[in-house]
């Protein structure tokens, strides 16, 4: 095994830190947090069709979803509640106004136009239901952290996105820190113990308690 | 006072005070007990034995069966060994009560062998006589029948040690279905030759009443007639010992103890007669500063002398509060009759009474009822004192001692309010369960006797269930409410509707309160279809929580337990919900429309009345 240079500038247990989990281990990622960036990675190595399979080592490369939109909806939209009290009873005032207020909503993608969602729902009022829902059962959804760093509770593939600058332009790592790649190489590098059909969730439960 | 009589100390007195919490009250205790019989030339307290007879009868047939006796330490199984031997035995040997195992050759010509502790038995010797069991009990051998006693755990010790033929297995797990299955207490081998009797399922407060009898009709209390400190005289309250004899022999007293015990039973703390015996002894000869804190004949003129016959009150020995605390906790009757917090729970209608009755005109009529009324351990001038210094001190007086006497007074009055006034007085609010006498009196002894309950009661637990499930302040009660949360099941708030069952009789559904299947004690049943249903079991915690979220209290001003239980339950029906849906395919079969209902809010009557239905189309 090759042996780490014994450290010049930094201090020494700094070094122990880093020479034994690397230089990813963040250790006040929240277990949630750890869990989403996690499932995020491995949704995207799915995607490419080489979940928890790395064949030479640190070549991990990945691409997690930002779903701009949903996160637009669900956590950039302050709107919702002034549309309804202004609008009783009218279905189209309150689609018409809030999207556009929507428009006009600084953050995220070039393209402003949720009109789609007018098709899918029957009400305005069901449509806000359903957001409100949504936020209500966010994960910490009653924390105060940037829109760009809410999350709506896993319910599958769809729902999995990465965390974000204000601007929701750059990942920078505040509240993915990396610790759920960590856990996805150790997986990843466990791979061959599990067999095939992993059975991922227990051992990621203790892995999380642990983090 | 009459002029012949004197003082008397009673060798049964003595010989009581042996049963009591004293130190040496610890181990092998029929044993000791028996040989204190021989020197005392007392006559032994002679507990009804329920199954005495039908054992007995059991060994004189023609074709006995083999017999186990189990059950915890201090449920009276080597009691019965000895009292079957006795009843057997002819011109046979004594009951030896150093042997581990005796014989005794019955009448049919049978040998009958007695194995009084099996788990005293240890080693090689242990091998050798579970072998032998396994096959008298297979009918291997056919001269002999067994009669053991040992306790519910170890009598599947060392079985897994032998290397045995076939029938030693069968016999061995025909043992363990008996013991684990089911709650009677006696129960046939269907394979075997052989019963078994679990003496921890005959309940505490009949086996209470048995020991009580027993003890208060003692033969040994004549002695006491002819005592000059039995009965009082004008300037001398009576003997303590008599006084408490007499008075756990009134019914209300009798009751409200026996209601105690079978409110723990059905909390899941059974209590073996040693316990309750310690109880009896303890009530009628505690005090706090006698010697072992138990009263002895000899004592009582000096304890009447200092004045101190109010630390004597039966009301508070019930509760070992004559015992050190350290020792109290030592005793489990007396652990899981504090449970209950007699003494310390109270309403401020009793304490109101209890200090300011006195002076106050509007409670004096009450005062002098509870209070006044009796001058042994309630207008006791230790108390009055106490409280005239309560109302009258500064700041500096030493109120402790004046608090534990209020306390002693709410653990009097638990015991003497009688049952007519019960409601007024809110009795059942000076116990942690404020709604205990209802569960018993009203659920529990309503299903026993196979009658319905009142639909208010079952609508209050629905009531309570529903605030629990959809963590909301519902007011519904006439259906049950499933709904989840949507994301993690720890979510306290669960806002996606899934479906109301009935509570009244409905195309199948109805939810209604039963004796459960497995236990003897109330149940709610739930039915969704007539195929699918779940039951929770009530015991006293859980249905004290129900009702007081019902009435109003947060979940979490209670244990974690009741709210995981009720939790549990609600996660049955939902997968119960999931079955029937299935069988009924009534998931929608079109996939390009979803539709959730939620529960945004409460109408202004309270109730989840009307869920919103939002239908989102795919595409």
């Amino acid at each position: 095994m090759n042996r780490l240079p014994f450290p010049t500038v930094i201090e020494p247990d700094i070094w122990v830190d880093e020479a034994i989990w690397g230089h990813r281990l963040y250790d006040e990622q929240t277990p949630w947090m750890t869990v989403l960036e996690f499932l995020g990675i491995l949704q995207s190595e799915m995607e490419d069709g080489r979940a928890l399979r790395e064949e030479t080592l640190n070549t991990l490369k990945y691409r997690p979803n930002r779903r701009l939109h949903l996160r637009n909806i669900l956590f950039n939209n302050p709107h919702l509640e002034a549309v309804l009290e202004q609008f009783p009873n009218d279905d189209e005032a309150q689609w018409q106004t809030w999207l556009q207020q929507m428009r006009a909503t600084k953050g995220g993608p070039e393209e402003r136009d949720f009109s789609y969602l007018r098709q899918r729902f029957s009400s305005f009022k069901g449509f806000a239901a359903l957001v409100q829902f949504l936020q209500a059962s966010a994960i910490e959804g009653d924390s105060n952290k940037r829109w760009t760093s809410k999350f709506v509770f896993p319910y599958g593939p769809h729902c999995l996105y990465e965390d974000l600058d204000a601007n929701g332009k750059t990942n920078d790592r505040r509240f993915f820190g990396r610790t759920g790649e960590l856990l996805y190489r150790v997986l990843a590098a466990n791979v061959h113990d599990f067999g095939a059909e992993l059975c991922i969730a227990p051992k990621m439960m203790t892995m999380t308690e642990r983090i | 006072m009459p002029e012949n009589l004197s003082h008397q100390i009673s060798p049964w007195v003595s010989f009581l005070r042996q049963y009591g919490p004293i130190p040496q009250n610890e181990n092998s205790f029929d044993e000791r007990i028996a040989s204190s019989l021989k020197r005392g030339r007392v006559a032994p307290i002679r507990v009804e034995l329920q199954y005495l007879d039908e054992l007995v009868a059991n060994f004189r047939s023609a074709t006995p069966r083999s017999i186990i006796l189990t059950g915890t330490a201090g449920d009276g199984k080597t009691f019965y060994c000895r009292e079957i031997w006795q009843q057997l035995q002819g011109d046979g040997p004594r009951w030896n009560s150093e042997a581990e195992t005796q014989e005794l050759r019955l009448d049919g010509g049978l040998t009958l062998e007695v194995i009084k502790d099996l788990s005293a038995i240890v080693g090689e010797e242990k091998k050798e006589t579970l072998l032998r069991i396994a096959d008298v009990m297979a009918d291997k051998v056919k001269d002999r029948v067994l009669l053991i006693a040992a306790n519910d755990g170890q009598l599947m010790e060392g079985w897994s040690q032998l290397n045995g033929n076939g029938h030693v297995h069968t016999v061995r797990n025909d043992i363990e279905n008996l013991l684990v299955g089911g709650w009677r207490a006696h129960r046939r081998s269907q394979e075997h030759n052989f019963d078994l009797y679990n003496l921890s399922r005959t309940s505490a407060e009949k086996t209470f009443m048995k020991a009580l009898k027993a003890i208060l009709d003692h033969p040994g209390w004549a002695r006491c007639d002819s005592c000059q400190f039995q009965q009082g005289t004008e300037q001398q309250k009576p003997c303590p010992i008599w006084e408490n004899k007499t008075r756990l022999a009134g019914a209300l007293m009798q009751q409200r103890v026996s209601d105690l015990l079978e409110l723990s039973e059905l909390n899941g703390f059974h209590l073996p007669i040693r316990q309750l015996l310690i109880l009896v002894a303890n009530t009628i000869l505690g005090h706090s500063t006698a010697k072992d804190r138990l009263m002895m004949c000899k004592e009582v003129p000096q304890l009447l002398a200092e004045g101190t016959i109010a630390q004597a009150s039966p009301y508070r020995n019930v509760f070992g509060e004559n015992l050190t605390e350290r020792r109290r906790e030592t005793i489990e009757v007396f652990r899981v009759l504090r449970r209950f917090g007699v003494g310390i729970e109270t309403s401020n209608f009793i304490d109101s009474i209890l200090i300011f009755g006195a002076d106050d005109p509007a409670l004096h009529p009450h005062y002098q009822e509870l209070i006044l009324s009796d001058p042994h351990y309630g207008s006791d001038s230790t108390y009055l004192n106490g409280q005239r210094a309560y109302l009258e001190g500064g700041e500096e007086t030493d109120l402790s001692a004046f608090l534990a006497q209020l306390a002693g007074q709410r653990q009097r009055l638990f015991f003497t309010i009688p049952d007519a006034r019960a409601v007024e007085m809110r009795l059942w609010q000076l116990t942690t369960f404020h709604f205990a006498d209802e569960y018993l009196n009203e659920v529990h002894r309503v299903l026993l006797r196979k009658e319905r309950v009142r639909g208010e009661i079952v609508a209050r637990l629905v009531r309570g269930l529903n605030r629990i499930f959809t963590g909301m302040l519902a007011r519904d009660d006439n259906h049950i409410v499933l709904a989840t949360s949507g994301s993690l099941s720890q979510a306290r708030v669960s806002q996606v509707f899934e479906e109301f069952i009935s509570v009244r009789r409905n195309l199948g559904q109805r939810a209604q309160l039963e004796l459960a299947p497995e236990a003897e004690m109330p149940a709610l049943s739930v039915h969704l279809s007539d195929k699918h249903w779940a039951s929770l079991p009530l015991n006293l915690r859980r249905y004290e929580y129900l009702v007081r979220i019902a009435e109003g209290a947060l979940p979490n001003s209670f244990s974690r337990e009741c709210y995981e239980d009720i939790m549990a339950c609600k996660t049955e029906l939902l997968r119960q919900l999931a079955a029937r849906r299935r069988e009924e395919q009534a998931e929608d079969d079109e996939t390009d429309r979803l539709t959730l209902s939620l529960i945004t809010r409460l109408n202004s009557d309270g109730l989840i009345s009307n869920p919103d239905h939002i239908e989102i189309r795919m595409r």
